[in-house]
This record gives structure tokens, sequence and C-alpha cells, in this order.
């Protein structure tokens, strides 16, 4: 059922390399009410996604130390990373392969990053987390 | 005794003497039976056959045994027949009917003569047949002896049959020769070859009618009168000059020349006779003479044009080569020899397929059908083609554009001409196009969506604050990517040759200044330390300022990128008579030792800077490396793994100030 979950109840973890990037997004989940964390590369992520438990992760794939590829699949191995909802955040062209290598690892969204307004990203995660 | 008893007497004695007589006669008789059959016999066993004839009915009353077998009915049938006619084919009835009737009329009649009956196999069987009357005029009968000459007939009808052939061919060879008679002796007689015939004088005997014309004087006009009277211009003939030698009978004379009394060209042959007369032909050869001229003029002009098209073949900077309707080289220009591999004798005349194979997309050998020039002589239409290469003699490949079109003469197809172009370069830039778009593509990806969502964020918020962070993040994406395109614009500008020299006069010190100027934000936020050490003689140079730039950009915005906090950057510049030398050192994380071979490489990034740093193109130490090259110069580096780098440039001082516009490489 729609609007039945609140958003400071839910706690979000981004992991995204770029700056940039990851500050904009966090800051948008904070306004929005969220609980969020973050991570700059896959082993962070890891450590985060089992340390903080969220909700939800947005993964980037192309990062370095660990990309979101193998941070995937090593969180789904584990009992607590089984269930975690992932949205993927892409570059399509040359993730092309690997989105689809990550769809058998469960992946519920797939957001090409430079087509996506922030506000449909939000939108989407809302639904996600049925929070109004 | 008695009366009767002597008549009894003479009874006895006649019928004695009876008895005798019938005994003598019977004897006779019977010897004359015995020698009848004995000569029956005899003639029955005869080869030839034998048989007698009641002419009256034409019915056989006897028949020996090779008449049997000649006829093939046995004797019982033979003597059946109601006549000879029984057996008689049609084509034969006449004749014997014929014999009849004149026999019956007691005419003459030959007494052999031949004829045909139809055996009992139904085969016709020839006969010769000679007879002769036998017996008592009222008991006529005819003996006849037959020969079968079947066989001979056939001979003869194969003689005959040969004999007709020959005659037809005889005929036919007569006709032809009469034909062949016929035709020269009209052409003798309508010969275009004056005839004049002069004594030794040169008082003319004899002209024809050609050479009335030729001299446009009649018969009449010219017998008797003196040749070189009548013409003083032969006189300068070489006729008039040998005329001796041809009179002393030497030997006749045979040439061309222009002869002025008629205005043409004749050919001359000129003979002794035995009589002492010189016979003269002469030939109007104007016309041929004139063909001649013209000929010469062609070839001329058509010499001159191959040469012209030769030339410019040759030139040509494409490759041209031209094959004969099988597919042999007939004709190849420099162009072709050289970027082939081949020696002209080597390619000529020998297969295209062989010595010029074609290689398409794939890598798979173009035969047959596909090859241009094949489906260009098929098709009769140019065919074009640009995905092949050529594998030259040496093994390598030569990407071609190839045009093939027929050669076409008097409607036929004779042989097909390829013109290829070398597209290296073409295909080298299209290649670097693609790898440009697909690398700029992919690296302004992040600073477009930074872009594009911090564009977003500054439209809906209000607060002051707020916007001017999203404005700075905006300035910076925006710096990013103008970076990003810089670099691929001059790594590929590099690549392909274009990147021109433009130089100016400018301060170095100052140059280096403003780089680390712009780099100064970054050096702040990571606290580090930055030391100058300019040469004090390093006033001004002449040479490309930006290219100069890009190498001190690229070398400090790398220390500067890849040092920790509080680490240190050093640049050192300076001059001397020769070179101007560059050294950049930092104290960052280095560069792992297995990747130095690397480092120059387009597009490299060593794995620590890749983790460390995401930002980076892995094209700033390539370019570094390409202008330097450029300017004859070298570059280099020390570096360990968390021990930092140094990295030097030299660069000849005479090269700097070279203008050098490249146009394409």
């Amino acid at each position: 059922m729609l609007g039945k979950a609140k958003a400071k109840d839910k706690k979000i973890l981004v992991v995204e390399d770029e700056d940039a990037l990851r500050q904009i997004l966090l800051e948008e989940f904070r306004d929005e009410g969220f609980q969020t964390c973050e991570a700059r590369n896959g082993a962070e992520g890891l450590e985060m996604a089992q340390k903080e438990s969220p909700d939800l992760i947005l993964l980037d794939i192309v990062m370095p130390k660990m990309d979101g590829m193998k941070m995937l699949k090593n969180m789904r191995e584990k009992r607590w990373g089984k269930g975690i909802p992932v949205m993927l955040l892409t570059n399509l062209d040359n993730d092309a392969g690997k989105t689809l290598e990550a769809a058998q690892y469960g992946v519920y969204e797939f957001l090409v990053k430079s087509r996506w307004k922030l506000k449909e990203v939000m939108k989407r995660i809302k639904e996600k987390l049925s929070v109004a | 005794m008695t009366k009767y008893d002597d008549q009894n007497k003479n009874h006895e004695r006649e019928k004695e003497e009876l008895r005798g007589e019938v005994a003598g006669q019977t004897k006779e008789l019977k010897e004359q039976v015995d020698f009848s059959n004995t000569l029956l016999d005899a003639l029955s066993d005869l080869d030839q056959g034998m048989g007698i004839v009641d002419p009256t009915a034409d019915k056989f009353v006897y028949v020996n045994k090779a008449l049997t077998k000649i006829l093939g009915y046995s004797r019982e049938e033979i003597l059946k027949f109601d006549s000879i006619l029984d057996i008689t084919p049609s084509e034969e009835m006449d004749h014997l009917k014929e014999r009849q009737r004149r026999r019956a009329k007691g005419e003459q009649i030959s007494n052999k003569y031949d004829t045909a009956v139809v055996g009992k196999d139904g085969k016709k069987v020839y006969l010769e047949v000679s007879v002769k009357p036998i017996g008592d005029p009222d008991n006529l009968k005819l003996i006849g002896l037959i020969r079968d000459i079947s066989e001979e007939k056939d001979v003869q009808g194969q003689l005959t049959d040969a004999q007709k052939k020959l005659e037809e061919m005889v005929a036919a060879r007569t006709e032809e020769l009469n034909d062949a008679v016929l035709e020269i002796k009209e052409v003798l007689n309508n010969i275009t070859d004056a005839y004049i015939r002069l004594n030794k004088k040169g008082a003319v005997v004899d002209v024809n009618r050609q050479a009335e014309k030729l001299l446009k004087k009649k018969k009449g006009e010219l017998c008797s009168k003196n040749f070189w009277s009548e013409f003083p211009q032969i006189k300068e003939s070489q006729l008039y000059k040998s005329w001796n030698d041809i009179c002393g009978g030497n030997k006749g004379v045979d040439y061309e020349e222009f002869w002025k009394p008629i205005n043409r060209w004749v050919e001359v042959h000129a003979y002794p006779m035995e009589d002492s007369d010189v016979t003269i032909y002469l030939r109007d050869i104007q016309a041929k003479k004139m063909a001649e001229e013209e000929v010469q003029a062609r070839l001329r002009d058509s010499e001159a044009e191959r040469a012209k098209d030769e030339a410019l073949l040759t030139s040509i900077g494409e490759a041209v080569v031209a094959v004969n309707r099988n597919g042999k080289i007939i004709f190849s220009n420099g162009a072709a020899q050289r970027w082939f591999g081949w020696g002209a004798k080597e390619l000529h005349n020998n297969n295209v397929d062989e010595l010029i194979p074609l290689i398409d997309e794939r890598g798979k050998v173009v035969t047959g059908k596909r090859r241009p020039m094949k489906k260009a002589m098929e098709q009769r239409m140019r065919v074009s083609e640009v995905g092949f290469s050529v594998r030259q003699k040496h093994g390598s490949s030569l990407p071609v554009s190839l045009t093939a079109a027929p050669i076409i003469n008097k409607g036929e197809v004779i042989g097909a001409v390829s013109v290829y172009r070398d597209i290296r370069k073409e295909r080298e830039i299209d290649r670097a196009k693609s790898e440009f778009v697909a690398l700029a593509s992919h690296q302004l990806r992040t600073p477009l969506t930074i872009t594009s969502w911090y564009t977003e964020k500054l439209a809906s918020v209000t607060d002051d604050k707020a916007r001017k962070k999203y404005i700075k993040e905006l300035q910076t994406a925006n710096v990013r990517m103008i970076n990003l395109v810089d670099a691929l614009l001059n790594a590929s500008r590099l690549e392909l040759g274009t990147l021109g020299t433009d130089p100016e006069r400018f301060s170095i010190a100052d140059l280096a200044d403003r780089v680390l100027d712009d780099l100064k934000p970054i050096i702040n936020k990571k606290r580090l330390r930055l030391r100058r050490e300019y040469d004090k003689e390093l006033k001004e140079i002449t040479t490309d300022k930006k290219l100069f730039g890009i190498i001190l950009e690229n070398l400090l915005s790398n220390a500067v990128k890849y040092t920790d906090e509080l680490g240190e950057v050093r640049l050192k510049i300076e001059k001397n008579e020769s070179s101007i030398n560059i050294a950049v050192r930092d104290t960052g994380f280095g560069i792992p030792i297995a990747q130095h071979k690397k480092i120059f490489q387009k597009m490299f990034r060593a794995d620590n800077a890749r983790e460390r740093e995401s930002d980076g193109t892995g094209l700033g130490l390539y370019i570094v490396h390409s202008i330097v090259k450029q300017y004859g110069g070298r570059v280099w580096f020390e570096s360990e793994e968390g021990k930092g780098s140094e990295f030097f440039v030299t660069i000849p001082l005479k090269e700097m100030g070279k203008n050098n516009v490249k146009d394409g490489g």
C-alpha cells in the first residue's frame, strides 16, 4: 500500500566514486528525509552494507578498488546481503554487458545516470520503499 | 523235208537276224543311253548351273544340282514351276518377255544374256545365261548354262557407283576450274596495271587500256613515238636512269616513285624481253601512298596519345592494373608495382588473382566471381569496393578502395581495368574518429551527469548558499569537460599529424607560473608545497606557446593530482646552448615499475592511479610524449610506487622555433 512507510525510517546507501554525484544524491535523500550512508568504492560499500543494513542501495558500476559488479556478487552470497534491493547506476554503453550480468544477481532497477532526472530517481526509490 | 521246214528255217533265220539287229540296236541305244546318262551325270556334277527348258513354255524339264543350289529351290520344286517367269522379278519380266516374243517370231536373239531371279530365300540372284537350242526342230529344247553373277554384279554396282562419284567430282572440279579461269580472264582483262612496251630506243610498241588512261593518250597517238620525248619529265625517273641496264638484259627493276607527267605515285616493274623490247608495268599507288601517309600520321598521333596516357598512368598516384578477358595482366603502372611489391615483368601476362590477391573484411580471400574486375566484365559496368585489402608480395596487407571498369572495344568486352586507392590513411582516420568518439562519450558521461543533476537542483532551490555550491560544482564539471575535449582533440590531432606549430615569442617563466596558478585550488586544498626553480637565463623564447603550455600543464597537473596531502611538487626549468630542460618532481604515490613501459601509451593509467583518482583520461602523458617527439626532444621519468616520481623533458632549441603547420601528415 502506498504511503505506508515513512522516509525517516528508511536508510539508503549510496555507493559512488564520483564525489559530486555522490554528494548530490545524498543531499537529495536527506532533503526527502531519508537516512543515508555512503561508500566510495565496492569494498567500502560491502562494509557499509553489512554494518548499516540499508533498506536500499544505489550502486555505481565503474569504481576503483572494487567495482559494483563484484560488490553485488559478493553481497548476494552473504546471508545479510541477499534481500537488499539494489538500484544500479550505469553509463549504459560500456556497462551494457555488465548490466545484463547484474540482472542475474537480482537488481531492481537500472538507472542510466545521464538520462534520469534526480526527481525521477527519488520517485522510483520512494515507490520501492513504499514511502509517500 | 518239206516246204514248211524250209520256211521255218527261213523264219528262224530271219528271226535270228532280227534278234541280232535288235540286240545290236539295243546295244547301241543302250550305249547311247549310257553315254547320255554319263553325260547327264557329268553335267549334273558341274559347278555351273545347267538346265534344259522347253522354250514353248519356258518350263524347266531338267535342272542339275548346281542350278538348284543357285536358285535355292529343289529339283522337284523347279520342275513344278509353270515357267521361269515364276521366279522372275518384275524388273526383268519385260526383258524375258521380249526375248520370248522375238524368238517366237523367229528373230535372231543373243545367246548370252543377263537376268535375275528371286531365289527361295527371297533374295535377288543375278544370272548370266548362255542358251543353245538342241534337238529336232519339232522337238526343240533349250539348254542353258547359268552362272550366278550376283557377286560380280555387286562389285560392278560398286564400281559403277564409284565411277559415277568420280565423274561428279571431276565435273565439279572442272566447273570450279572453269570458274577460276573465267575469273582470271576477267581480271586479266581488266587489269589495273598499265602495260607499256617499248623498244630498246624507247619507242612505244604497245600499250593497254590502262596505260592509255594513265598517260591520257590513245594507243594510236603513242605508238612509234619516243616515250622519253613524249614525256620528258620521265627522264628524271629511275626507269630512264637504269634504262641501259634493263636493256642490257641484266635485270628488271621494281620500285616506287612519283611520276611527274602523270602526277601520281606509281609502282614500276620493267623487264627486258627476249626480243629486246622492254615491258613496263605501272601500278597506280597514289591512293595507297595517301593511305599510308594517313596511317603514319594517325600512328604518330595515337602514339603521342598513348605516350601521354602512359605518362599519366605512370605518374598517377593511384595504382592502375588492366587485365584481358582471361584475367591476365596486360598493364600495370608504377604505383601498382610499388604498392603490390612486384616488378613489371613479374606482373605482365600473369594471373591477377594470384599476384594481386584481395582479402575481404573477414580476412577471407576474394575469389572468382567476387573479384571486382571479373564482375565488371560480366556486368559490363563499373564496380566499386571499399572494404578490401590487397595482399602484397611480401605478405602484408594494404587496405584499398578499388574501382573496376570493363574495357569495351567495338561492343565486345576485351578486358577490365582497376584503379586502387591506398586508404590506410583514411582507415586510420576512421579508426581514430571512432576511438575518439567512444573515448569522449565514455569520459564525458560523468561531468555531463553532474551538469544535468546540478542544474536540476539549481533550478529548484532558492537558497543562495546552496546555489553557490551548485554553481561551483557546475563550473568544475564544465572545466573538466573542456579539458577532456581538449586532451582528446590534441591526442587525435597528434596522431594524425594535424597539430601544427605556431611559434610566438613569450616568457617561459610567465607561462609556467600561469599553469601553476590554475592548479592553485587543488594545491591549496591538498596543502601541497610548491617549489619553482627557473634558470636565470630563461628569458624569452620563440615557440608554439600552446604546445609548450600543454607539456607543462600535463606534467604539473599529474604531479599535483597524484600526490597526497602535504606532499611536495617541484618544477625546474633550465636553458643551455642547445636545449630547454624541464623537470617536474613530486612526492606522490609513484608509478609501479611493472607499468613503466606503458606509461606513455594512449589511454593508459597505472592501476594505483586509477584506484586513487577516478578522474583521468590516460591521455596526458601520451600527448606530452607526442609533442616532445614532434620537436625532436626526449621525455623520460624516474619513479617507484610509494616513492614519488620525477619527469624530465628536453627539447632542442633549434626545433622549437619551427613553424610547421602540418597538413594531414
